[in-house]
């Protein structure tokens, strides 16, 4: 595992090299360029706000339906976003899977590399908002670097594993946009925790995103440290899915120019 | 320092093509044992089979072969790109690695900004590049367009950019794969001097190419390798020489068979000839004779049944179907009261004063009245080649010499 983690950062220029052609490609050609990364998760949180708080009147925990449903939106969009483009990362790149030597796991972490990078150009939005709402933030707002990590264990895990997977099942990438819209309704964004019965509570948890959203929301918008019970069973289910992931990657890993 | 202890590299044909969920489970709900057949039943293909060699540090070599022999796989497999189904390969040194030019190219990135990313890709760092940057551009002489989209480039330019990156990365072992065909004249020349230098400069070079003179310029030792075996490993001038003969053999083996009368008729089979050796009057195998030469010509044969009274008979046919002569035991005086299981049939012809050529070796096994065959034709193919003592050759289809005088005149 060491020796894995010091080849990585012998690659780190390589790395940062495909992070900067991801960027560079995405936003040739297009006219707002990089304003598209606040664009998406602003447009989803506007029309949520319109579908669920104006017309469906769903709870929102006495929070601002835009911030609330925005707080939620940013860490599933960074989310979703890194998945999908993971899932495509080794297939996109067959030619340099077979022409070229370099850590394969490079690939699917350049795409969570620039979905975050989506992440964090989005969340300069939110901080706005946060002022604009007059929201007083806490100490506990230090508990978001935590949450953070977790969620990038989650996120790097589920990308290795797909981004594998779809090297031999083609099926993967057309299936995980739908897996995705299924999975948004299945975590608490467009709706407050609450609002899931208590008795279905623990196997709604199961759902590693449910934890990270809902403490998200408990750290930034209520000024609370986040639910420890939530948290830690997060952090077990994160870390199996990584180590688990990661050992198939590995496992393919050796086939990838050969069936590609 | 390379090492290949005895690897080999098996291929699925149709891996990655059948395989997709939607064959799979339907298969899964029926019979999983048909699933299983699925995943695992594929066409195999040994890509490389037992290589053995080790190519000691700054040593260049050459690997040749027609296509699909398992060059490019040698160097994958090198590269880490793929990795070997069984054996071992060490390698000591850093890998630079010419399998394709420009691969990692960007379309839509200027030249500049590929030059960083595929100069990372090879293994450099920033800085280095940042170092050699001037060096790159002005060896692709590609100036004026560097901050032009690769997009737009010519495919000349694409590839001389891609070259003069890779050859800018000083790798301790560098592996090159058909890369120099490309581009104009003087551009390939450039490419090989840069080679050159580096190979002076003690990097290790594994060169493949279709081009036997850039080989026979490049390396001193040359793998010849023939449908994933070595054929020979050694001395460039031999191996060069060795896949060229394979290559002619191959073409005439090919040419006959559309003008060589053939096999005539029904055979009966009760009989098969096995393996066919040629060899010279000392005993060894080979497959150019000089004319002139003696052949020794030994058929393996196996009987279903026993057979009485056969005949063997050998006819040389020139490649544009013509029998120069036959050998025929009964012809010869020679006869075989009764063949019965295993055994060789063993011809030692007098002097072929056949002119050098390609010739193929007909042999069949018939009755006594030669109306019957007792099994199928078998082919082999030899080259007659110059007489060294002679300076002529002349036209015709065999030379038998004959001496000359001038008679005085009435």
């Amino acid at each position: 595992m060491l020796a894995q983690i010091r080849l990585l950062w012998s690659y780190r220029e390589l790395l940062s090299n495909l992070v900067l052609r991801e960027i560079r490609i995405r936003y040739k050609q297009t006219l707002i360029g990089i304003a598209w990364s606040v664009f998406q998760p602003f447009a989803l949180m506007v029309t949520f706000t319109l579908v669920f708080s104006l017309f469906a009147r769903f709870p929102s925990e006495g929070i601002p339906y835009p911030l609330f449903s925005y707080c939620a939106l940013l860490p599933w969009t960074f989310f979703a976003t890194s998945l999908n483009r993971a899932t495509q990362s080794l297939t996109n790149n067959s030619t340099l899977l077979t022409k070229v030597y370099f850590p394969r796991e490079l690939l699917p972490l350049t795409s969570i590399i620039t979905a975050s990078i989506d992440f964090g150009i989005a969340s300069t939005l939110f901080i706005g908002m946060l002022f604009f709402y007059h929201i007083s933030l806490t100490l506990n707002i230090m508990f978001i670097i935590l949450i953070l990590v977790i969620q990038v264990i989650f996120t790097s895990g589920m990308a290795f594993f797909l981004s594998a997977l779809n090297v031999s099942f083609r099926d993967t990438v057309q299936a995980i946009p739908l897996i995705l819209q299924v999975w948004m309704y299945a975590s608490p964004i467009v709706y407050p925790m609450s609002l899931v019965p208590e008795k279905m509570r623990y196997l709604y948890m199961l759902n590693p995103m449910a934890g990270i959203i809902d403490s998200y929301r408990r750290v930034i918008l209520h000024g609370l440290p986040p639910d420890p019970r939530y948290l830690i069973c997060v952090f077990f289910v994160a870390v199996t899915v990584f180590v688990l992931s990661y050992r198939y990657f590995k496992r393919k890993e050796i086939f990838f120019a050969d069936i590609i | 320092m390379i090492k290949f202890d005895n690897v080999s590299k098996k291929y699925f044909i149709n891996q990655g093509v059948s395989r997709s969920l939607k064959e799979l489970v339907p298969r899964m709900f029926k019979r999983p044992s048909l699933a299983k057949q699925t995943l695992l039943d594929k066409t195999e293909i040994w890509a490389l089979r037992n290589m053995n060699f080790e190519i000691p540090r700054g040593e260049s070599w050459g690997i040749i072969g027609p296509n699909g022999s398992g060059k490019t796989t040698l160097l994958k497999l090198l590269s880490r790109i793929t990795y070997p189904t069984e054996g071992k390969i060490e390698v000591s040194g850093t890998i630079g690695n010419l399998i394709e030019l420009g691969a990692g190219f960007h379309p839509e990135l200027t030249g500049a900004e590929n030059i960083y990313l595929n100069g990372s890709i090879l293994g450099l760092t920033r800085k280095e590049i940042q170092e050699k940057f001037k060096q790159i551009v002005a060896f692709a002489e590609l100036e004026r367009f560097i901050n032009t989209p690769v997009k737009k480039y010519s495919s000349g330019m694409y590839i001389r950019l891609g070259f003069s990156v890779a050859a800018h990365i000083e790798p301790e072992i560098l592996l090159i794969d058909e890369v120099l065909s490309i581009g104009d004249l003087s551009f390939q020349r450039k490419c090989l001097n840069r080679i050159r230098e580096l190979s002076k400069k003690a990097t290790t070079i594994l060169f493949v190419s279709h081009n036997l003179l850039s080989v026979q310029a490049l390396c001193s030792t040359t793998i010849y390798l023939s449908q994933g075996k070595v054929r020979y490993l050694g001395d460039t001038q031999e191996a060069i020489q060795f896949y060229e003969e394979d290559t002619n053999l191959k073409d005439f083996s090919r040419m006959i068979e559309g003008t060589s009368p053939g096999e005539r008729g029904f055979s009966r089979n009760e009989m098969e000839i096995g393996e066919v050796k040629t060899l010279d009057i000392h005993g060894e195998e080979k497959k150019i004779f000089r004319s002139g030469e003696q052949l020794i010509v030994e058929i393996g044969y196996h009987t279903f049944k026993p057979i009485p009274d056969p005949v063997f008979r050998v006819r040389v046919v020139r490649g544009d179907g013509l029998t120069c002569c036959e050998y025929h035991t009964r012809h010869d005086g020679y006869s075989i009261p009764l063949l019965d299981g295993k055994g060789i049939v063993r011809l030692e012809t007098g002097t072929l004063k056949l002119l050098p050529q390609f010739y193929s070796l007909d042999i069949s096994v018939w009755d006594l009245q030669s109306n019957l065959r007792y099994c199928r034709q078998v082919r082999k193919i030899i080259k007659i080649e110059k007489d060294l003592l002679r300076e002529f050759e002349g036209e015709g289809i065999y030379k038998v010499e004959g001496s000359w005088s001038l008679l005085p005149s009435v």
